[in-house]
């Protein structure tokens, strides 16, 4: 819509030229991207030093120099490998799609593991974190990863673990953002998280692999977390916080914007508080989300009719045959599978001899 | 005798008869080329080309199973079922009903666990 490079064909030499685009020094990202739209990734790599010094002055001109000195496409490439991950490139078609469609999506995405195609929804807050606030982000990434929700975050300790943990718990796929290279685990004691994160989804970054986890990346960063979402959701966060630059961002995409409110005594309180101002949804679980983006799980034989009279035949113990036969006549398929929802929402058991009885409330 | 309760939606057994040899052809060329008969057959690996879900279909599958205590043969098991409910069907896509009318038809496990 905006700044976005169009789609290539992914020959090797646009991979690499995107790998260069994006490790190159000097130049912003959006300039960048803006130079790889007019004249193709290829040209764009090459910039000749008259160029860079007429854009961005006579420094960036010797960053890029020096750069193009000391680093190749191919080593970049290699050293990705070697700490076990790979590498996505705007001209690859398995980058993904909605991060692909942000105003300034980076041109190479580091990965280990690899990216789920599902529905992804960011789960974000602070690092300082209640016991319930880290409880609710366990819970929240759990229920959307048991739909079947890939959950995206930073990989912080406080919200972000916690919401890793519960997508991890709940057998789900999360996928982890990093705002250094892929050789460096960072917080050090998320290590063994990363590294469970990695088997069961992957871990992203742009940057190449050696780069430190400067301070300046991090909120750069946040807008890979929520490029990657449908949806970004603030769990506790002060005002001012890397969780909030993340909701912003997600605004800024056209994404939307859940908030779990608290208490008003507690000040990681006021940034989701703010966004539910601003219009965010109300949440306070995963049904919330799942339903306002109409991922919810699938429900069969809900009809209203065959239930309420399933639960009055229930009374007694019935084998599902019996059920079937004494259903006034509806179909056998609907009859069963109205009997599987209602044992799946625990309103029937089954008891001794496969036969069904209505749950004592 | 009791049989007769059952009413109007029964199906006579010619047309019954019909459904299942439907179902046997749409199997027979879903297999053309794979080298096994039939559903019962699909291996493990083969169920996510053969018996895909939708997202939301899939959740409700991995919540049964959560929630009734499959193991993961028997969510194999399960999905080899609704591949034939919904040919049965005459439906390409498994759809939820198809899921949890097979979800009925869940071997032994989970009602010797449920044993109140």
């Amino acid at each position: 819509v905006t700044d976005t490079p169009p789609l290539e064909s992914a020959g090797p030499r646009e991979r690499e030229a995107w790998v260069l685009i994006g490790a190159l020094p000097g130049l912003s990202l959006r300039r960048k991207l803006a130079l790889a739209r007019r004249r193709g990734p290829i040209a764009a790599a090459a910039i000749r030093p008259e160029e860079v010094t007429e854009l961005a002055g006579p420094d960036a001109a010797v960053k890029v120099e020096t750069y193009r000195r000391a680093v190749t496409a191919s080593r970049l490439l290699e050293d990705a490998a070697r700490a076990g991950g790979h590498v996505i490139t705007l001209a690859d078609p398995t980058y993904p799609a909605l991060l692909r469609a942000i105003a300034d999506p980076p041109p190479a995405l580091y990965v280990r593991g690899s990216i789920p195609a599902a529905d992804a929804v960011a789960v974000v807050g602070t690092r300082r974190a209640s016991v319930e606030g880290e409880e609710v982000a366990h819970a929240l990434a759990g229920g959307l990863a048991a739909a079947g929700v890939c959950v995206v975050s930073g990989l912080a300790r406080g919200i972000d673990g916690a919401a890793h943990r519960g997508a991890l718990d709940a057998d789900g796929a999360t996928v982890g953002v990093l705002a250094c290279g892929l050789d460096r685990p960072y917080p050090a004691d998320h290590r063994d998280l990363i590294e469970r994160i990695a088997e069961r989804g992957a871990i992203v970054t742009e940057h190449p692999v050696g780069m430190p986890p400067l301070a300046h990346h991090f909120p750069i960063r946040n807008r890979i977390i929520s490029g990657l979402a449908r949806a970004t959701v603030v769990v506790e966060a002060p005002l001012s916080s890397g969780a909030m630059i993340t909701a912003d961002l997600a605004l800024e995409q056209g994404r939307d914007v859940f908030a779990v409110p608290g208490s008003p005594l507690n000040p990681r309180s006021r940034g989701p508080h703010r966004l539910l101002r601003e219009g965010a949804h109300v949440t306070e679980g995963a049904p919330d989300i799942l339903r306002a983006l109409g991922l919810e799980t699938a429900t069969a034989g809900t009809d209203a009719g065959a239930s309420a009279a399933l639960l009055a035949l229930l009374r007694e113990p019935l084998h599902p045959d019996e059920v079937v036969l004494r259903a006034g006549g509806r179909d056998p398929s609907t009859v069963l599978a109205a009997l599987t929802a209602l044992e799946l929402q625990g309103l029937v058991r089954r008891v001794a001899g496969g036969r069904y009885l209505r749950s004592a409330r | 005798v009791v049989e007769e309760a059952a009413g109007e939606a029964r199906e006579g057994s010619v047309t019954i008869r019909a459904r299942v040899v439907a179902a046997r052809a749409r199997q027979a060329a879903r297999f053309a080329h794979h080298g096994f008969p039939g559903n019962a057959k699909i291996p493990p690996r083969a169920l996510a080309r053969f018996c895909p879900l939708a997202a939301p279909e899939r959740a409700m599958l991995r919540a049964a199973a959560d929630r009734l205590h499959l193991s993961p043969r028997a969510v194999d098991r399960v999905l080899r079922v609704a591949r034939t409910i919904a040919d049965l069907a005459a439906s390409d896509r498994i759809d939820a009903v198809h899921v949890a009318e097979a979800l009925q038809y869940r071997a032994g496990e989970a009602r010797a666990g449920s044993v109140a």
